[in-house]
């Protein structure tokens, strides 16, 4: 996971330069202007590493909802047919109890993804 | 309903793409097309960002919803959900109108957003946008975004890009509705 400076250098690095478009013609962007989109992007890119290496390995964090919530991350809640499913089948086993797989599916996720 | 081309822009390894003319009062509601618009990173999201000076400057706090339908390649993932982490509220910064586009030679987004009366100084602009992505992971990602840019001044100029790198390549054709 790199920092919010190495993102600088290899952007730096990958765009020396800047351009616009502003109705169909091309501007180069002023030196501050180029430091503060950089900025921005270096700013973006640390926070998309901190969000990918939570997704995978999970962690405390205040978007905790959001990773629960969102299918397309590995150990979020599952559907809600699936969780439906759960039930019914833990109802029919007599297991409506910390041993019930909707239970244990709804506790990996609140484990994997937790409050600050 | 009749439409009328105002403007065409073709971004090319540009950090932002600008249309600071033609947003007037000449329409009471304008589209913008948006098509292959490719970033120059992965898994990149498209943003807007409204300006009433003339593109002097950026930054009208707007705020947004947005929510997804989205289905891999693989056919073990689809959803319709809302998605929290890429609304906007008050936001003074770029807001998202399309989620994570991916960066391979044939993955791009496209959509179209529409702006209503942009020129009204009584009412705030309520737009609203549908994009769908190509994403980085391999999904037919489907983003919708609705929301206002909080002003009762009159917004006359937009600007487009991704939250990381240049719009490599892409084209906005902006039209008039009559």
């Amino acid at each position: 996971m790199a920092t919010k400076a190495e993102h600088v250098t290899a952007l730096k690095a990958q765009h020396p330069s800047l351009t616009r478009l502003v109705n169909n013609v091309r501007e180069t962007l002023s030196p501050s202007e180029y430091e503060v989109t950089i900025d921005g992007w270096a700013t973006a890119s640390a926070a998309t590493d901190v969000r990918n290496d939570l997704k995978a390995n999970g962690g405390q964090s205040a978007d905790y909802a959001s990773f629960r919530t969102d299918s397309m991350v590995d150990g979020s809640y599952p559907s809600i047919p699936d969780q439906l499913d759960k039930l019914y089948h833990d109802i029919t086993d007599g297991k409506l109890d910390e041993t019930g797989s909707w239970y244990l599916a709804v506790k990996a996720t609140k484990d994997k993804f937790t409050k600050p | 309903m009749g439409l009328t081309l105002i403007s065409t822009h073709t971004a090319s390894s540009d950090a932002t793409l600008d249309i600071t003319s033609g947003i007037d009062s000449t329409y009471n509601e304008y589209q913008f097309y948006f098509v292959n618009m490719h970033p120059s990173a992965d898994s990149k999201k498209l943003r807007m960002i409204a300006s009433s000076d003339g593109g002097s400057s950026y930054g009208i706090a707007t705020t947004t919803n947005v929510f997804q339908a989205y289905h891999n390649e693989a056919d073990d993932a689809t959803s319709l959900s809302y998605n929290s982490s890429t609304d906007s509220d008050a936001s003074t910064s770029e807001i998202t109108i399309g989620d994570s586009t991916g960066y391979d030679n044939d993955q791009a987004c496209s959509g179209l957003m529409t702006l209503y009366a942009p020129s009204s100084t009584t009412y705030v602009k309520h737009f609203t946008a549908q994009i769908h992505q190509s994403s980085g992971s391999d999904y037919a990602n489907n983003t919708y975004v609705a929301g206002y840019v909080n002003t009762t001044s009159a917004v006359d100029a937009l600007q487009f890009s991704f939250d990381v790198g240049n719009i490599d390549l892409g084209t906005i054709y902006m039209y008039g509705v009559s």
